[in-house]
């Protein structure tokens, strides 16, 4: 290996550090700012609201 | 003189649709369906009338009894405009943003009427639930409906708000938990970044990237990966550690701030002295999962409802008197010299003096007494008193935050501390931790003195980290936590994991009658006397209306169908009864010798006379009806307890009792709050653990004397006293099956210790010939967590299963 692949090859493993971890931040980002609008305040009542059907009346009309 | 004139009573198995309950003193039948009372009955119709009948179709008779007497609530405060400022979070234009606290809340039915509110009122724009929080945001049109309009509303269905200082207080509590997620988060993040960079030196231990640049840049970034971890999400280790060491106090957190510490500080010299990968991954794993693990933990505390403060008591507002008008403030702005109107049953919200002439309070809120004080000009009064007589005039001499009952609740809050049991998380720290840091230290100086100071350095940090007792104490923590979860789904919500402790030890238990073994809202009531008019049955019904003492409260539920009047001269002779007046009529009800009945051959039923105007009119006859199953389950507990029955009733029933304590010995009647006391005392003195279990109104000093206090309650969102455990009267007839599965926590504890104590053994024994790498610590450490966490889960789900508890 002469010393200019060498250099290749670890730069392209630092870029694809420097990726992993950008893409790896873009989602703690996303998570932090989804707790602060308050996604995660409730883990309870989204479970029970979605099997509510709705009108269920004018079903049986 | 007394005529066996029986009043009809429809006696019927039918149940009612609204709440479920038997339909035993009256029943009124609407469009073809049964309801136990007026108030379940008027809930139907208006959900009928709004197409909202889907209500009683995702649960069964989904709502709550509306037949216990509702307390008489002036909403008029809030109409005034500071008020309604304090609820709105948020305004656009009209529309308002408003957050409630509803405790009633209690399955999906409740959900979905609750998001359903436009559909009652078109001035409602939304509503949504937190359940767990039982807590609704409703978004509302201030021109079409005001924040009165939409309390009144939801009081007439069923759902009465929670309006007291301490609900403006809640929302700190939300930002905090959020902050545990944004560090479990963050945790999680460094956690996985960090182990994905270590992985070449995991299976290459160093080789592959022998060349120093890219080994270089890995470090470099895990220890850059490191830092938020230590310094955000680690925060709360090193700060309760901190504050415990202040006090010359160890506590659980105190071993996990030192592992941290310790494997940063030695990864810190491994990077930029040795250049090799530390042990980060290990130390941002510790982090993560010991929060992950108080998250959990954190959350089965959620359903329990213990945690209120001294400002749940306190009304949001009160009335002041300026210049002789009646002005609503927010209890906030109240100031020293206030004078203040209070109405019956209005909370004193600070310590205040009298500036009337005469007024009765009841105290059972500050004291757990539910005897009544008179009051005379220029006493003082404290906070949290209950007003019984019809209306006061008080002056503010103390500010709400200095009052009486905030220093009692402070006291409280610091005594809940000794405790000394086997598995507490100081002796495990205690023990666990020297017994580590010894290892620790002589696996590091044999190494030395063999001439190897680096395999000696690497056996000391390993056996730190593997050893970490965050298995043993997350057992301990997560199996209470777990127990405690199960428990409250069966109806017995306990208040922490020390009281599970007591509970387990406990060889006796003390039984109150009256509410506890009898049904206070199911016995069986009989007038026996003259016909009455309605207004003289109006007048009974007015007076007893007025009393707390579960008789009276038996006979005003009896009478609920007739129209409430004001009283006046109202009087209470503890112990004997009360007398009022009430439209000209001069009403007493009390005891037969206080009434002036000569005392007749005893009668196995309690009664209570009346007299009207001079007039013996005649008697209400009470049988107590006893729940259903409580012979069953006493008769199972006989056999592994020491029963005692201590009651305030006469010794009427004695009879029917005698078989399940002791033939008779353990029975005492007409007890007073400071018999009860007394007699626990006794029984502790003997060296017994007691466990008290009563219906918590007068009950409150006997819970705080015995080793652990059970206040039996008819729905979960009555007044809490001051008890370490509530047990929903419905599940008293598991309390046996309960008690047994407490009693299986060692076991479980028991098998969780030991098997982290082999993980240990194991993990150290490796650890201390230096040959444990990284990446077995890193597997290790969690696989060592998780495993006991599921263990304890598995088996405290198979226990419950076995003594028949829902899961």
């Amino acid at each position: 290996m002469t010393p200019n692949e060498f250099l290749l090859n670890m730069g392209v493993m630092i870029l694809l550090i420097g990726c992993s971890l950008l893409v790896a931040i873009g989602f703690l980002v996303a998570f932090v700012f989804n707790t602060k609008q308050g996604q995660f305040d409730d883990m309870h009542t989204p479970s029970v609201r979605i099997l509510f059907e709705d009108k269920k009346e004018e079903k049986a009309n | 003189m007394i005529d066996q004139l029986k009043k009809s009573v429809a006696s019927t198995s039918a149940s009612c649709y609204h709440c479920g309950e038997l339909c035993t003193t009256t029943k009124i039948v609407f469009e073809e369906k049964a309801f136990c009372c007026a108030g379940c009955q008027s809930v139907y119709q208006i959900l009928a009338e709004n197409n909202l009948c889907n209500y009683y179709s995702i649960t069964q008779n989904p709502g709550l009894s509306q037949q216990i007497p509702k307390v008489n609530t002036y909403y008029d405060f809030l109409d005034e405009a500071q008020v309604i400022e304090k609820f709105v979070h948020f305004k656009e234009g009209a529309l308002y943003h408003i957050k409630l606290r509803i405790p009633n809340m209690h399955c999906s039915s409740c959900i979905w009427l609750l998001e359903n509110l436009n559909k009652l009122h078109a001035g409602i724009v939304s509503s949504r639930v937190t359940f767990l929080e039982r807590e609704i945001q409703i978004v509302f049109n201030a021109n079409e409906v005001s924040l009165k309009e939409i309390v009144v509303l939801l009081k007439k269905i069923g759902y009465e708000p929670n309006l007291t200082l301490d609900d403006l207080l809640h929302q700190e509590e939300k930002k905090q938990n959020r902050s545990q997620l944004y560090k479990i988060g963050i945790a999680g993040f460094c956690f996985g970044n960090i182990m994905m960079l270590s992985f070449p030196d995991y299976f290459a231990s160093g080789k592959f990237l022998n060349d120093g640049n890219l080994n270089l840049t890995f470090n470099y970034i895990s220890l850059g990966l490191s830092l938020p971890v230590l310094l955000y999400c680690a925060q709360e280790f090193f700060i309760s550690s901190w504050q415990h060491l202040k006090q010359r106090r160890i506590n659980i957190d105190m071993p996990i701030a030192l592992a941290i510490l310790i494997t940063f500080l030695v990864s810190l010299y491994m990077i930029l002295v040795q250049n090799k990968l530390g042990f980060l991954d290990s130390m941002s794993g510790i982090v993560f999962f010991m929060l992950l693990g108080r998250f959990f933990q954190n959350r089965s505390y959620h359903y329990l409802t213990f945690k209120r403060s001294y400002a749940s008591y306190l009304p949001i507002s009160v009335n002041t008197l300026v210049d002789g008008n009646e002005k609503n403030i927010p209890l906030t702005s109240a100031v020293i010299g206030d004078e203040i109107l209070i109405r019956q049953h209005e909370v004193v919200p600070a310590d205040s003096i009298l500036l009337d002439d005469k007024a009765w309070f009841d105290y059972s809120f500050v004291s757990g007494e539910s005897n009544w004080i008179e009051k005379y000009p220029n006493q003082i009064i404290y906070a949290g008193a209950m007003l019984t007589s019809s209306k006061a005039q008080l002056k503010i001499s103390k500010t709400p935050s200095q009052s009486y009952i905030t220093q009692l609740w402070n006291r409280n809050q610091s005594e809940k501390y000794a405790s000394n049991t086997f598995f507490t998380a100081e002796k495990i720290n205690l023990y666990f931790s020297s017994i580590v840091l010894l290892l620790g230290f002589s696996a590091c100086m044999y190494w030395v003195f063999a001439g190897q100071a680096a395999i000696g350095l690497t056996a000391l940090v390993t056996v730190w980290i593997v050893a970490c007792p965050c298995a043993l104490l997350l057992s301990s923590t997560f199996t209470n936590g777990n127990l405690l979860t199960i428990l409250a789904g069966n109806g017995m919500y306990v208040k922490n994991a020390e009281v599970l402790e007591k509970l387990k030890q406990a060889n006796t238990l003390v039984f109150d009658k009256t509410g506890t073994l009898t049904n206070t809202h199911q016995a069986e009531i009989d007038f026996i006397g003259r016909d009455l008019s309605v207004q003289e049955y109006e007048a009974i019904y007015a007076l007893s209306n007025l009393s707390i003492h579960p008789l009276s409260r038996l006979i005003a539920r009896f009478l609920n169908h007739y129209t409430q009047h004001e009283v006046q001269n109202f009087c209470l002779y503890e112990g004997k009864g009360i007398s009022g007046t009430v439209n000209g009529l001069q009403v007493q009800i009390g005891s037969e010798k206080w009434i002036g009945v000569k005392p007749k051959l005893s009668s196995s039923f309690t009664r209570v006379f009346i007299k009207l105007n001079d007039e013996i009119v005649g008697f209400f006859e009470i049988k107590n009806q006893y729940r259903s199953n409580i012979f069953d389950v006493l008769t199972k507990l006989k056999s592994t307890y020491q029963l005692h029955l201590l009651s305030g009733d006469n010794d009427a029933e004695a009879q029917t009792l005698t078989p399940w304590f002791a033939n008779g010995k353990n029975i005492q009647f007409n007890c007073l709050p400071e018999d009860k006391t007394a007699y626990i005392k006794r029984l502790q003195q003997a060296g017994n653990k007691v466990v008290m279990i009563g219906d918590g109104l007068n009950d409150a000093n006997a819970f705080e004397q015995a080793e652990a206090g059970i206040a039996v309650i008819e729905s979960e969102h009555n007044y809490l006293p001051a008890c370490d455990i509530i047990l929903k009267a419905e599940s008293l007839s598991k309390l046996n099956l309960m008690m047994n599965y407490i009693r299986k926590l060692n076991v479980i504890l028991i098998t969780c210790f030991v098997i982290s104590i082999v993980y240990n053994i194991v993990g150290l024994s490796f650890a201390m010939q230096g040959k444990l790498t990284p990446v077995v610590a890193a597997i290790l450490m969690p696989i060592s967590t998780i495993s006991i966490v599921g263990i304890s889960f598995v088996l405290s789900n198979y226990f419950a299963s076995k003594h028949k508890l829902s899961i």
